[in-house]
């Protein structure tokens, strides 16, 4: 998706008329790139405590590719449905929250962000509230929604409770 | 998810294609896969080097001076120094004796950014104790060119969990 963006820019600036003056991409807007990437954030949340696989995997690219702390890394949106599908057999979430706390955007279209994630989960009767932090590189789709095309994660024993 | 290059291809064919006669446009320079690849690579065969002759000196050299490193079971560092902090007292304890990156996603956003998912086995000892020991890892990271043409980290997260990329 990523590469047919680019080429499709490359394609419009080839053609363009000579009398124009080619208008190169717009510098990307970091504010707007972190609002959305919050959003994005925000239903990964609300997909989680509804056990919505299919809501989560939706938030990926077609493509992606998702690290977890102890489970295998697992490429496409449905090996990352099925993931979930997986955890949501033995585990109930609560609660959930996810905070981005720095996000660049180097090219338009092309976004990375970290960000800390806090969930609390049921299993089998066992409460128990996880701290995580995260890394994730995302693409926006021609639709103009941000999904992840990479996001590596892990329990992070040394937040401060 | 690396097809940089064949989009490339396409990208350069189409600027043939539908070029202008007169003047040629001004654009961003066209991204070099294969340099920064090579460049990228370059740098971790360093860091290999690097790593198993405990030259923390020449680490640091291939983080950036603002870099962050996020590794599970360690606050974030932010900077070269916070990682020194870090990484010194595991030098001062481990010997290690190989380590093998496995770079499985490179996406070259720019001649002088990459950002690359993958890998890496890393073998070590325990100081004046026998055996050795391999963590299995994985690891995210951004990797810039600076002005003097040396590829760094900018950023990077990875968490040894032995977890074997599912096939």
């Amino acid at each position: 998706m990523r590469n047919a963006f680019f080429v499709a820019v490359g394609l419009a600036a080839a053609c363009a008329p000579a009398e124009r003056e080619v208008a190169t991409p717009a510098a990307p807007d970091t504010a707007a790139v972190r609002q959305a990437i919050q959003a994005h954030g925000d239903r990964w949340a609300e997909f989680d405590i509804a056990a919505n696989a299919a809501g989560l995997a939706g938030l990926h690219a077609e493509d992606a590719t998702a690290a977890f702390f102890g489970l295998p890394t697992a490429t496409g949106s449905a090996a990352i449905e099925a993931l979930f599908n997986a955890y949501f057999s033995t585990t109930r979430v609560t609660a959930a929250a996810s905070a981005v706390t720095t996000v660049a955007a180097p090219a338009p279209g092309v976004a990375t962000a970290l960000g800390t994630y806090t969930v609390t989960t049921d299993s089998s009767g066992v409460v128990r509230t996880g701290w995580y932090r995260w890394a994730a590189a995302y693409r926006q789709g021609a639709d103009g929604q941000w999904r992840v095309g990479y996001i590596q994660s892990f329990p992070d024993s040394v937040v401060r409770k | 998810m690396y097809r940089s290059g064949w989009a490339g291809a396409l990208l350069a064919l189409a600027l043939i294609a539908c070029a202008p006669k007169e003047a040629p446009v001004a654009s961003a320079p066209a991204v070099d896969t294969a340099a920064v690849v090579a460049g990228v690579n370059d740098m971790w065969a360093r860091w290999a080097v690097a790593d198993t002759a405990e030259d923390l000196a020449a680490i640091m050299a291939m983080m950036t001076e603002n870099a962050r490193i996020d590794i599970r079971g360690f606050p974030p560092m932010l900077g070269r120094e916070a990682a020194l902090a870090v990484f010194q007292p595991v030098y001062d304890q481990l010997d290690y004796t190989a380590l093998v990156m496995s770079p499985a996603t490179t996406v070259a956003i720019s001649n002088d950014l990459v950002h690359q998912a993958g890998a890496f086995a890393e073998s070590y000892t325990i100081k004046g104790k026998p055996g050795t020991m391999t963590d299995h890892a994985r690891y995210a990271a951004a990797i810039v060119r600076g002005a003097d043409g040396q590829w760094r980290i900018a950023y990077m997260m990875a968490m040894v969990d032995s977890t074997v990329t599912a096939k």
